[in-house]
């Protein structure tokens, strides 16, 4: 590492070797992860391979599933034995604090019954109205107003701009488990750079939507079947001042949604076929991560999984293996999908 | 993997690309699953109890008859 300041250098371009790594240097967290991996595999844990920070453990009559976000870890499995079994491990080589059953992780509350586990941020949600000041505002039954597009208006530009920039970025947090406000979201996040009163606004609105539903959130059914099944869609020329198309996109397993997705396009598209194709491509990729995913946690997918399009071309150009001069841009592209 | 075609009308990923009116998006927002779990089943649940009181009622009708 470097040397740090009022440390006089016997020779010119010397560095500190690092012995022990300490709260706050640039290097604690990676010596943090590296301790922490080691000691898991030592346990016979496999880290996933597309997530880090997920280990497994797979033995003839148990299965446990270790989750790490820093330094704190969510365990799931099928022997309460192993779990014992990983936490003193844990205890001696770090002193650990069981907080016994899940119920809040990362601001997010976890509620488990007879029918299911589900999740929300009405902690989150409520902390947002409390500092935005809109606790006491009225309800609205949508977070946007249908007959306005967003865009960059010639309003008056709005003042406080970090201001506008954190809201935007608690609404972001508040996507982790709130699929309704997802596409607001990725609307008033275009303009961050320098916001309208009238996007303001908007974003006002989307806390007033916020209001009359806190506690709403993803519920996830015990005897949902293993199936997986997307869908993908496009708002060709979704964005009125780049003329790019917004992707979107959501995978279900079984009866619950686990992925989702809004996303304007890197690429302006020619034809809403095209934007579509593109849509299915990287919709494409994401199935090829959950079925990674799925892979690395043992499971297995019954059913033949399916994506469903609204758009007809872009399914004949998906199935037709002869490129026509105007799709020939999209070959990689197909040739994802038909992967 | 297979791809289908579906209705504009049943895509479900219509939600993440438009401003929806109210109507719309409630519909596709009851197909996402979310649930509130702080809020009460509407009319506090009363309306399970009337059609469960409907069933005993018929049933009773029913036994009145098997009586006769």
């Amino acid at each position: 590492m470097t040397v740090p300041p009022g440390i006089k250098l016997a020779k010119p371009r010397q560095v500190c070797k690092l012995k022990k790594s300490l709260y706050g240097l640039k290097q604690a967290s990676r010596q943090w992860y590296e301790k922490l991996t080691s000691v898991l595999i030592q346990q016979n844990y496999i880290q996933a391979s597309l997530d880090h920070s997920l280990f497994i453990k797979k033995s003839s009559d148990s299965f446990t599933v270790l989750l790490v976000y820093v330094d704190d870890i969510i365990l799931a499995g099928t022997s309460l034995l192993e779990f014992q079994h990983i936490k003193s491990i844990l205890d001696t080589s770090f002193k650990i604090k069981d907080l016994g059953q899940l119920k809040y992780f990362l601001g997010i509350e976890v509620a488990h019954s007879k029918l299911g586990i589900s999740l929300c941020q009405r902690k989150y949600c409520l902390d947002l109205l409390h500092d935005s000041g809109h606790i006491g505002s009225k309800h609205i039954s949508t977070p946007s107003n249908p007959s306005m597009k967003l865009h960059y208006d010639s309003s008056k530009p709005y003042d406080d701009i970090p201001a506008y920039r954190r809201l935007v970025g608690r609404l972001l947090y508040l996507n982790n488990s709130r699929p309704d406000i997802t596409f607001i979201t990725q609307q008033l996040s275009q303009f961050l750079s320098n916001p309208t009163v009238a996007h303001h606004n908007a974003a006002l609105r989307t806390l007033r939507y916020l209001k009359s539903c806190l506690g709403k959130g993803l519920f996830f059914p015990r005897n949902s079947s293993i199936t997986l099944q997307g869908f993908s869609d496009v708002d060709w020329d979704g964005c009125l001042d780049r003329r790019k198309s917004v992707t979107s996109q959501c995978f279900f397993l079984g009866h619950s949604l686990i992925s989702w997705r809004a996303k304007k396009q890197t690429t302006v598209s020619g034809s809403s076929s095209e934007a579509e194709y593109k849509a299915l491509a990287s919709a494409t990729c994401e199935i090829q991560w959950i079925l990674y995913l799925l892979h690395d946690l043992h499971i297995t997918c019954s059913k033949l999984l399916v994506l469903y399009c609204d758009n007809q071309i872009a399914l004949h150009i998906a199935t037709n293996p002869v490129f026509h001069e105007r799709t020939k841009h999209l070959e990689i592209d197909c040739h994802l999908v038909r992967e | 993997m297979k791809l289908l075609l579906v209705s504009s009308q049943d895509q479900i990923a219509d939600f993440f690309t438009k401003h929806l009116l109210p109507k719309t998006f409630s519909l596709l927002l009851s197909k996402l699953g979310l649930i509130d779990i702080y809020q009460p089943p509407p009319c506090g649940g009363l309306l399970h109890y009337i059609e469960e009181e409907d069933n005993s009622s018929k049933d009773k009708s029913l036994l009145a008859a098997q009586v006769t």
